[in-house]
Formats: structure tokens, C-alpha cells, sequence
């Protein structure tokens, strides 16, 4: 069977043997399939020294090749190796990449290397921005080209987190536990599903031999401790997996920091603790009616200080805790020959609030000054103890009709349903009537898309269209100065489409060319706000985006391994732009309808295995953001701002780095060991629109590098791995100046079981 | 393959050292004696910047930009003192680097910055008023605070606390100040949580300017109005030829019905509200106002003999947009304070909540107006009625005004 390019399709497998023949062709056999493999064609690094198939990997690669059972494989040429371990490099990203839409994947290897979590790891990719505020639990925004936070698709497992945001992000995700990380920008996978523009981020996570136990500890500055942990067990019999695991996540976040506003005064930070728990654990059935049934509880809670910075806050926190459930049904030739069927379903209840009721504020010299409400609160206006209760519900089924090599439909339907019942009385006190109420949104969104595949799959073409309904129902104040509370019922209908065209001119060259006209509906944040430091804005339209993008990879095997250059171009008009932006209300923020925003950019990478012990990467990216507003809101008058770069967000970014191995590089044996490097650069930006020459609120450019010794044993059983972040103590600021941690230290120890 | 390799590092790395800014090489500010400031906003209106710069003529429809502006706090207007020192203050909501400036227009009438003072972070600072050359005060509206300092040298001298005179459930929530008779009269909001007054009452404190000792505290709920003086305008409490200190009271803008707006009135010699003079400007109509009422008045220019020029502010106006700071709701009026009459001066365009800017040049009134049809300022010349309008254009909303050429 063809495996569905970029998809995430992966095979059970319990038993394989890997062998080669003398012409290093290389065979596996799994459950009475015989399967060819072409190293040369795949990429795959072959190590020959002691040890287990890691057959973990070998199952990502058979998922990932063409894997036509071929019984004329002649085994008199087979011979077979005992001692053999394969470490799959590039071959599924190699695939995902080949997919018509653009694409970045960050493989396992880059994830276990100086980066601490999944943004780190994220932030090196070309045309990913993320924006830290603080250290460990702080917020961040992810963007792809420019384009920003929730239009970003989240996904684990092709199962969207989007509206659990509140409870988990992506950081929560041990990099342990992840197989690789997808990007795609511009467009969004169909078989995804849902509303999201700009781009998506995938996690896939990783695929577990019959027991499998991972579990690692993590000491890092700023009295940071992670732990994780993963425990599988697959009974073969009845093909029953059962899983648990845990995570534990508490640092202080004490570092100092230099406040731009205050002088370049230099404080330390005094109330950032952050702690996370999570618990979880699976069920999963292979041999029931679906090819794969997946059940999954996780529980999560969250208690999160929140950290002044020209304030010496010192009370108020957030915290958030939620019972997620979530359940996937998976199979194959479904009713019909090639017809795949693939549901998602998930259901969160949680519980969240910012707490925030001193009576006093403190200046960084210890002045002493009462709230301004005489409720209390130390951030802003108004007191608080918000006890908000969320229902997430959402559901995804995919219908996927393979009718021949040429022809493929999909069918998705995806839907959700959000109910927030916010409750809090303390701000309501302090405003003097109720300013937070309950809210409903439901939409629904129903893509077909068919996929056209030639010319011995050169050419790739993948059309979809996709219908965006939702509704909305609230009430809101209109003005937060007064009590006049507005009933909000809203129902909104849009069509969307997209195209991606692929075509591969060599084994080594191929371009990419993608348009897309697609909607995202707001998320319930956006429309109904959080209860507590974001506003309701219900008046808010959904963003439209007409996108086009371009790319050309060129990939060569060399004698090392491989080298690659990938070249891309962007364009982007998006119209009613939804912007986060500060409130007149000190602390409070909302999303507001920005108006027509053009993007423009290119993005250049390049990588390769210079030497036996040697891969370099480096990456640029220009994204040029402007705002294509003609006239002043509902005036004839010229806007001032017309054409001129969006503020605040980065518009030249760079990355680059090395990673130098070397197996048994102290003696002994089936050790390995790795050194890290990894530089990035962002060109300083503004923070407002760029209007005078005597503007000075600028983010600076920073030039960070990050480095890592990595010592493995027993083939990769135990791991230890020590990462300096921020070599060089350089004084780093994200958007809107927060200030981000200097020189930080951290050692890893990890012991996997499989 | 390396080679090409190593040149594409080499390239990126040309590229970023490179990069440079397009600097201007003319770093020289703009001069005359003029002084306006743009806000520049976001669509929705409730935040972004402000640009100060000072020009040398108004007049010929010309089109100025703020290439060679200075940057201000969002939500603030520049404050100009007799002496001829020129404040200016961080963003009103915070977010900025918290300092005070002091510039002067120099020998070349350019802006020049003669000192600077740290503010306390979320101060919402707005009002200067100066005692002396060696003596002012700033007050620090979100503290409840009036911080006292010398011009000169831009120190701190001392802190007055004024959250002892909060009312309950409030904040007392220091607005614009004035000085008359060596007193210093400090508008008492007594906000809530969203900045709107509870009830409609009248409240001033009081303190020696020689020592900044507390007199008392004057409160007055007979006149049936609120909001003692627009907390962000100078010129919102005023002491006229007479000696007589007027106060311009904004309610609850419009917002709550039953919290009024008017004026107020302190009379020479004498430290409580003339209980016979009341003046509430949402029961006075007005003369040629499509929707009669005004809501407050948004900015005032008293100019002598009871007659003040006004931005009135009036959501009749474009009831149809419920953004209050891009709505079409500013209108020139010209208030009698001694008849009580408020009447429109017909022809100038209605403006949004932003582009309020007002202030005297060579005897004409000056609007500025962000209107339909332009940004920009618009002339009245009170002797002969004559109005001018789009006299310039300007980059962003008109929101502050003031020229040395009166």
C-alpha cells in the first residue's frame, strides 16, 4: 500500500528481522511480509555494531517507504545480520517534505539536543517565531511567517489541542516522548481539519515496542526540576497496550532581569514560581473491529505566579486544573475497499482563575501603595478570584477513499462545542455589576478534498474546499465602563478552498506551489474573553487569509549522509486580521479585528552532513508584515500607518548550528556521544508602528547561542546530557520587552527501557 | 558541495552584519512655536502612541507627518506651563519607560530636553502644575499620589498621599490641579474599577503650596453633577481674570445616566463651591445641535469675559458606532459661562474622541479634527466668526495643541 504522503501512518509490528545483502540492499520481515529497502535511496545511517534492531524505528520506516509486499525477494541473497542498529534519519521527513504542501519537520535527534522543550526546538526552524515572556510556564505565542497565535493549528497525533490551550500547550509534551514535530506553513493538512490559517505544528508522538518504560530527571538553574515519565506494556496476544505516565514541572524562574522602563534597573524576580502536574495514562486496541482503538485520561494542574515587571507584584497567581479525555478509532478499508475511516473525539471539563486580591502594591524600591480598587489587586484596576469553569467538546472524522494510484477523496467533519461559565464575584465587586458571562460557540467544519497524483507520483495535486459554519451565543457588556449588558447571538457562514501542487523533477529536485483562501472562525477567548485579564470582544469576524506559497528543496546523498537546500516564498492577505492588544483598562487586553495585513517573505535553509562526525544547519528567514489599511477607521483620511512593517513582531530571524558525533569517543563500547551548538539571531524590532526617527521603544536584535554535550550508554539506554542555554550571558528581551533568563545551566539523565 | 556550503554561511552572515538601519542623517528637529501631537492608533482606538513636534506656521494646507516627532506615552497630552517648560509623561496606561520629561523650546525653537524623573511604574501621570521654578507637581492618577519636584533639576522632593480620601468602594483617584492663591486644588475622580464616578458629587483637596500640608477636603453633592475636571486636560480647571476658579466636570462621559456633567465654580477669596452657580451640560441645550444635549465637554479654552471654546462631546452625534474613540462625537461649541448657553460653531467638522486638540494662535481658536474626510486643524477666529478649515493635515489624530504665538 502507499503510504498517504505526510500523513502520520504508522504499523504495528512485533516481531522483524533486518537484513542486508552483500550490495547493501536491506531487507525486513515482519508477520510474513518481506519487505526491500534501498539504503541508498532512503538515507537510513546503518550503524553495524552490537546490539538490538531498534525496531522502533524500523516500524517508522517501513511506514514511511514503500512498502509493497514483494514475495519474489530472492532470500539466497540475504544475509543476515545479528549485530545491527538502525537509526532512522531523514527517511519520514524526507516524505513529509516531499508532500505538496510546505512543510518543516524537526526530527527526534534536533528535539533531544540543546533544546529543553518544544519551543526551543520550534524556535530554530526557518520561519518559526516563538515568543517566550518569562522562564519555565511562561506564556508563548507561536508564529509561522509572521502569522501568530491561535490561527496556528496545534495538533498532537493529528488530534487538535486548540481550545484545551488553557490547561495544556505544547511545552507540556516531553521532548522524550516525541517522535518528530511537522510544520506546516501556509497551509493546513486537510485531514487535519478545523479552521486554522498560516500553518499548523504536529506533534507526533512516538510509536512504543511491547514494554517501554522512559523516564528522566531534569536539574536545572532557577531551581527548576522536570521529571518525566512513560510506561508501555503491549500484551501480543491481545494486542491490548496499556500506558501510564506522569510529568512534574516546578521552577522558581528567580533570574535576574534589566527593566528598560525603570532605568535598566536590574531586579531579580521574586514571584514566578511555576508548577505542573500531569497525569495520564491509555488503552489501546489493536485487534478489536478498528485496526486501532485509543483511549487516553489525562489529568493536569497548573499553578502559575505572576511575575511583575514595573510592579514588584507579589500576591497573585493563576491556576488551572482539567480531566481531558480523549478517544481515536482508526480503520482501514472501512465498509468499503480503500476506504479509511479515522475519529477523533475529545472532551475536557476544567476549572481555571487568576487570584489576585492584595491589598497593597509594592514598587522595586518597597514603596507601598493601595490597591486601586479597594477589593484589592495588585495588577491592574480590580480585584480578583475567578473560579471559571470550562466544557470543551470536539470531535474529527476523517474519511479517506483511495480509489486508485491516481485518485484519492477525503472527507473531514470537524466540530466543536464550548461552553464557558465564568464566576467572580470579587471583580464584580470591584466594577460594581456582573462582567463576565456565560458563553456557547459550536461551529463546524466540513472539508472535501481530492487528490491527484501522476506521472508516477512527479506530480502531486491535493484540492480542497471546506465550508466554516459557527454560532455564538452570549451576553456581553457593551462598553466595560458600564452595566449594559448586550445579548450576543451569532451565526456565521464562510467557504474557503485551497491548492497544492508538488513536482518532483529528480530524485534530487522538486517544487512546491500552494494558494489557499481559508477562514478562521475565533476561537471562544477571543469572542467571550477569559473571565478575567482578556475582555469580551463579540463583535469580532472571523480573519479571511488569500495565501500563496512557493518552494524549491534540492536534497543530495553524499558520502556522509545528506545535504539539503530548501528555498521558499510566501504571500499572505489577510483580511479583519485578529489582533491581541492592550486594553485602555491597565492589565486587561482583548482581540480586536485589525483590518487587511499583507505578509511578504522568503526563507532559505540549508544542512548537511559535512563529515562522518559532522551536520551543519543554518536558516534565514524575512517576513515582512504591513499593514494595508488604505484609510482611517471610517474616514476618507490617509492612515498613517499604511504600509508600514507590523509592529512587534520579528521580521529577520536566523538560526544556525553543528552537531558533532562520535560513537566510543572516550573508549568502551556502545556509547555515543554529541556536541550541540545552535545560534539564532533576531534583528531588532520595533515595538510600535515605525514613525519617527527618534523612536526609541525598540526590542533589540539578540544573538543567542545555546550548547550541549550529550553522553549516551548501552545504545542510547542511559542518557545524560548537560545544556548551556544562552552561552554567552547575553541580556535577551521577547515582545513587548520582557526580559528572558541569561546564562542558565541544566543536567539531564534519562534511562529508557525497551 | 562543502564549498558551496561554507559560502551560503558566509552569505547569511553579510546579510545580518549588513544590516543596517535606514538612519537619517538630519537628526535636527523640526522648530517653531508651534506645538501639536498626533495619536496614532490601533483601528479599535484604545491604544498606540503619540508623536510631539513643533512647527512653524499653520496655515497653507500643508501636510506634516511625524518623521521628526517625538515619541509620547499613549493616552496622555503634553502639558505646558507659563514658564515655558513643555512635560511630557509615560503612557497612561504603563508599558513605557517611566520617566517625566521636561523640554524647552530653545533659541532655534527647537524641542530641547532639559531633564528627566522617574515615575512610579502604573503612576498613570498627566497633570503638571508649577508652583514655582523650583517647585511642581505631578500627579500620579492610579496611585493616588501627587509627587512634588524641582523643574529645575527634575528631583523628587517629596510624596503626597491622597488615597486617605478615598470614599468607599472607590479610589480617590487625583485628577487635574490648579494653583491659586499659593493652594493647590486637586480634583478628587473617585473612580471605581472602570473609572467612572458612583455618585454625583463634587470633590476638591486642598493644600498649602508653601508646605503641601492638607487643608481639607471640599465635597459637594448639591450641584447634581461629577467628575471634577477631565483627568487627562490642563486646561479642564481654570482660574479666569476675575480670580474665580472654574471647573469643568465630565460625569460619567455620557456613559451612566443620572451622573451629569457641568461646571463648577470656586469663587475668588473663597475655598468652597459657589452653591449658586450650577451648570449642568446635559440638561442645557444646545444651539445647533442636531441631538440638542452634550454628553461633557471633551476639551475647554477659556479665552476671558465668561466666553470659553469647547470640544463638545455628544454620542447623539453618531449614535450608530458604539466605539467611543472612533465615533464622530466631538463638536466646537462656544460655552457662555455666565449666561450658562452652549452654542455649535457651525461649519467646523465633527471629530472623533481622539483628535480634540484646542488651543489659541494669533487670536484664533484652533481645532483639531479628525473628521470624514482628513486629519488636520481647522481655524475660528472669534472676532469676525470666520472659520477655516483642513488649514493643515496632520499624521494621525490631532490630540494635543499649543502655541507660543497667542
Amino acid at each position: 500500500m502507499q503510504p498517504q504522503i505526510g500523513g502520520n501512518k504508522k504499523t504495528e509490528l512485533h516481531s522483524l528481522t533486518i537484513c542486508a545483502n552483500e550490495n547493501q540492499r536491506f531487507s525486513a520481515k515482519a508477520k510474513g511480509y518481506k519487505m526491500e529497502m534501498i539504503i541508498e535511496n532512503l538515507g537510513f545511517d546503518v550503524k553495524r555494531y552490537g546490539g538490538k534492531v531498534a525496531s522502533v524505528m524500523a516500524i517508522a520506516m517501513i511506514a514511511a517507504v514503500d512498502a509493497t509486499a514483494q514475495n519474489d525477494f530472492n532470500e539466497a541473497d540475504i544475509k543476515e545480520l545479528e549485530e545491527i542498529t538502525i537509526v532512522a534519519k531523514r527517511n519520514e521527513i524526507r516524505e513529509m517534505r516531499e508532500a505538496a504542501m510546505p512543510v518543516s519537520v524537526i526530527s527526534t535527534k534536533l528535539l533531544e539536543g540543546t533544546s529543553s522543550n518544544i519551543n526551543d526546538a520550534l524556535a530554530r526552524t526557518t520561519g518559526v517565531t516563538v515568543r517566550n515572556t518569562g522562564g519555565v510556564g511562561s506564556a508563548s505565542r507561536i508564529s509561522v511567517r509572521g502569522l501568530e497565535g491561535k490561527r496556528m493549528g496545534i495538533y498532537i497525533d493529528e488530534a487538535a489541542m486548540g481550545q484545551f490551550s488553557d490547561y495544556l500547550s505544547l511545552n507540556d509534551v516531553p521532548t522524550d516522548m516525541i517522535e518528530r514535530i511537522e510544520i506546516y506553513k501556509g497551509i493546513v493538512p486537510y485531514r487535519f481539519g478545523g479552521s486554522a490559517l498560516g500553518g499548523a505544528v504536529n506533534v507526533v508522538t512516538k510509536e512504543y515496542p511491547p514494554v517501554y518504560l522512559d523516564a528522566s530527571y531534569e536539574l536545572a538553574s532557577f531551581n527548576t526540576h522536570k521529571f518525566n515519565t512513560a510506561f508501555k506494556r503491549t500484551n501480543k496476544k491481545t494486542g491490548l497496550q496499556f500506558g501510564v505516565g506522569g510529568v512534574y514541572t516546578y521552577s522558581d524562574n528567580d533570574y535576574e532581569m534589566k527593566l528598560p522602563n525603570l532605568n535598566n534597573r536590574v531586579v531579580k524576580r521574586d514571584h514566578d514560581a511555576f508548577r505542573k502536574v500531569m497525569a495520564g495514562g491509555s488503552l489501546k486496541a489493536t485487534k478489536w473491529y478498528f485496526d486501532e482503538a485509543k483511549l487516553e485520561l489525562v489529568y493536569t494542574n497548573t499553578k502559575k505566579e505572576i511575575q511583575g515587571i514595573d510592579f514588584d507584584i507579589r500576591e497573585a497567581y493563576t491556576h488551572g486544573q482539567a480531566g481531558i479525555s480523549a478517544l481515536s478509532l482508526k480503520k482501514d478499508n472501512f465498509i468499503a475497499d480503500g476506504l479509511d475511516f479515522d475519529f477523533d473525539a475529545s472532551f475536557s471539563y476544567g476549572q481555571n482563575g487568576l487570584n489576585d486580591k492584595a491589598s497593597y502594591r509594592y514598587d522595586w524600591d518597597g514603596n507601598r501603595y493601595n490597591s486601586v480598587s479597594p477589593y484589592g489587586g495588585e495588577q491592574g484596576n480590580y480585584a480578583s478570584d475567578s473560579d471559571n469553569r470550562t466544557k470543551d467538546l470536539l470531535s474529527k472524522l476523517n474519511l479517506n477513499y483511495l480509489l486508485n494510484k491516481h485518485h484519492t477523496f477525503n472527507l473531514n467533519l470537524y466540530a466543536t462545542s464550548m461552553h464557558q461559565n465564568p464566576h467572580n464575584e470579587l471583580m464584580d465587586l470591584s466594577f460594581g455589576y456582573q462582567t463576565n458571562f456565560p458563553s456557547r460557540m459550536k461551529s463546524l467544519t466540513t472539508g472535501f478534498s481530492y487528490d491527484l497524483t501522476l506521472f508516477d507520483g512527479k506530480f502531486m495535486s491535493a484540492t480542497t474546499i471546506k465550508n466554516f459554519l459557527f454560532t455564538s451565543k452570549t451576553k456581553a457588556l457593551e462598553h466595560t465602563f458600564i452595566n449594559n449588558p448586550v445579548d450576543i447571538d451569532m451565526k456565521k457562514n464562510y467557504w474557503g478552498g485551497s491548492e497544492s501542487l508538488r513536482y518532483k523533477f529528480n530524485k534530487r529536485m522538486m517544487a512546491k506551489l500552494s494558494f489557499s483562501s481559508e477562514v478562521r472562525i475565533p476561537t471562544s477567548e477571543e469572542l467571550a474573553g477569559n473571565g478575567y485579564s482578556v475582555l469580551p470582544a463579540t463583535d469580532l469576524e472571523p480573519e479571511r487569509c488569500n495565501g500563496l506559497n512557493a518552494g524549491v528543496i534540492y536534497r543530495r546523498l553524499t558520502k556522509f549522509g545528506v545535504t539539503e537546500i530548501e528555498a521558499g516564498y510566501f504571500f499572505n492577505d489577510l483580511h479583519d486580521m485578529i489582533r491581541y492588544q492592550a486594553d485602555m483598562i491597565p492589565s486587561m487586553a482583548r482581540y480586536a479585528n485589525f483590518g487587511t495585513v499583507r505578509s511578504n517573505g522568503g526563507e532559505i535553509e540549508v544542512k548537511s552532513d559535512v563529515a562522518p562526525v559532522l551536520y551543519l544547519y543554518a536558516n534565514a528567514t524575512y517576513q515582512d508584515l504591513r499593514d494595508y489599511r488604505e484609510h482611517e477607521t471610517g474616514s476618507e483620511a490617509e492612515n498613517p500607518t499604511y504600509n508600514k512593517r507590523m509592529p512587534n513582531i520579528p521580521y529577520l530571524l536566523a538560526n544556525w548550528g553543528m552537531d558533532l558525533h562520535k560513537e566510543n569517543l572516550f573508549g568502551g563500547k556502545k556509547q555515543n556521544t554529541r556536541l550541540l551548538v545552535d545560534a539564532s539571531y533576531i534583528h531588532e524590532y520595533f515595538y510600535d508602528f515605525e514613525m519617527s526617527k527618534y523612536q526609541d521603544r525598540k526590542i533589540p536584535s539578540s544573538l543567542t547561542f545555546d550548547a550541549c554535550i550529550e553522553h549516551s550508554f548501552n545504545y542510547d539506554s542511559w542518557i545524560i546530557s548537560f545544556k548551556v542555554k544562552n552561552l554567552t550571558d547575553r541580556v535577551v528581551y521577547s515582545e513587548l520587552n520582557r526580559p528572558l533568563p541569561g546564562r542558565n545551566y541544566s543536567l539531564k539523565v534519562r534511562y529508557v527501557m525497551k | 558541495m562543502k564549498k558551496s556550503f561554507y559560502l551560503l554561511l558566509l552569505a547569511f552572515a553579510s546579510v545580518f552584519t549588513s544590516c543596517k538601519d535606514d538612519e537619517d542623517d538630519d537628526n535636527t528637529l523640526a522648530s517653531g512655536k508651534i506645538l501639536f501631537s498626533t495619536t496614532v492608533t490601533n483601528p479599535s482606538g484604545d491604544s498606540g502612541s503619540g508623536y510631539l513636534q513643533a512647527i512653524s506656521e499653520l496655515g497653507g494646507g500643508v501636510s506634516y507627518d511625524n518623521k521628526n516627532a517625538i515619541p509620547l506615552g499613549f493616552g496622555s497630552y503634553p502639558c505646558v506651563c507659563e514658564s515655558g517648560n513643555i512635560y511630557i509623561f509615560p503612557d497612561y496606561m504603563g508599558g513605557t519607560e517611566l520617566t517625566l520629561k521636561r523640554y524647552v523650546l530653545n533659541s532655534s525653537n527647537q524641542l530641547e530636553l532639559k531633564g528627566s524623573m522617574m515615575l512610579p511604574a502604573n503612576s498613570s501621570a498627566a497633570i503638571v502644575v508649577e508652583a514655582s521654578r523650583e517647585k511642581a507637581y505631578v500627579c500620579c492618577q492610579s496611585l493616588d499620589m501627587i509627587i512634588v519636584f524641582n523643574p529645575e533639576t527634575m528631583k523628587e522632593i517629596s510624596r503626597i498621599d491622597v488615597s486617605p480620601l478615598r470614599n468607599d468602594g472607590v479610589s480617590a483617584y487625583p485628577g487635574a490641579m490648579c494653583i491659586r492663591d499659593n493652594i493647590l486644588y486637586v480634583a478628587l475622580e473617585q473612580y471605581n474599577s472602570q473609572w467612572m464616578p458612583v455618585e454625583n458629587s463634587v470633590e476638591m483637596a486642598l493644600y498649602k503650596v508653601s508646605d503641601d500640608s492638607f487643608i481639607k477636603r471640599i465635597r459637594n453633592t448639591s450641584l447634581g453633577y461629577c467628575g471634577p475636571t477631565r483627568p487627562i486636560d490642563d486646561q479642564s480647571i481654570f482660574v479666569d481674570e476675575n480670580g474665580d476658579l472654574y471647573v469643568n466636570c465630565v460625569g460619567s462621559f455620557g456613559f451612566i445616566p443620572g451622573l451629569d456633567a457641568g461646571i463648577a465654580r470656586i469663587k475668588k477669596g473663597e475655598t468652597e463651591f459657589d452653591e449658586s452657580y450650577r451648570f449642568n451640560l446635559n440638561s442645557t441645550k444646545v444651539d445647533g445641535l442636531s441631538c440638542d444635549y452634550l454628553n461633557m465637554l471633551g476639551k475647554c479654552q477659556y479665552i476671558s469675559d465668561g466666553i470659553m471654546y469647547a470640544y463638545g462631546y455628544a454620542t447623539g452625534l453618531d449614535p450608530e458606532n458604539t466605539n467611543t474613540y472612533t465615533a464622530r462625537t466631538g463638536v466646537p461649541v462656544i460655552v457662555d459661562l455666565k449666561e450658562k448657553t452652549v452654542k455649535v460653531i457651525k461649519g467646523l467638522p465633527l471629530s472623533n474622541g481622539h483628535g480634540m486638540a484646542m488651543g489659541i494662535h494669533k487670536g484664533k481658536i484652533v481645532y483639531g479634527s479628525a473628521n470624514d474626510s482628513y486629519n488636520g486643524f481647522c481655524t475660528y477666529d472669534p472676532e469676525t466668526g470666520d472659520i477655516e478649515t483642513k488649514v493643515i493635515t496632520v499624521s494621525g489624530f490631532p490630540s494635543f495643541f499649543y502655541s507660543f504665538e497667542r
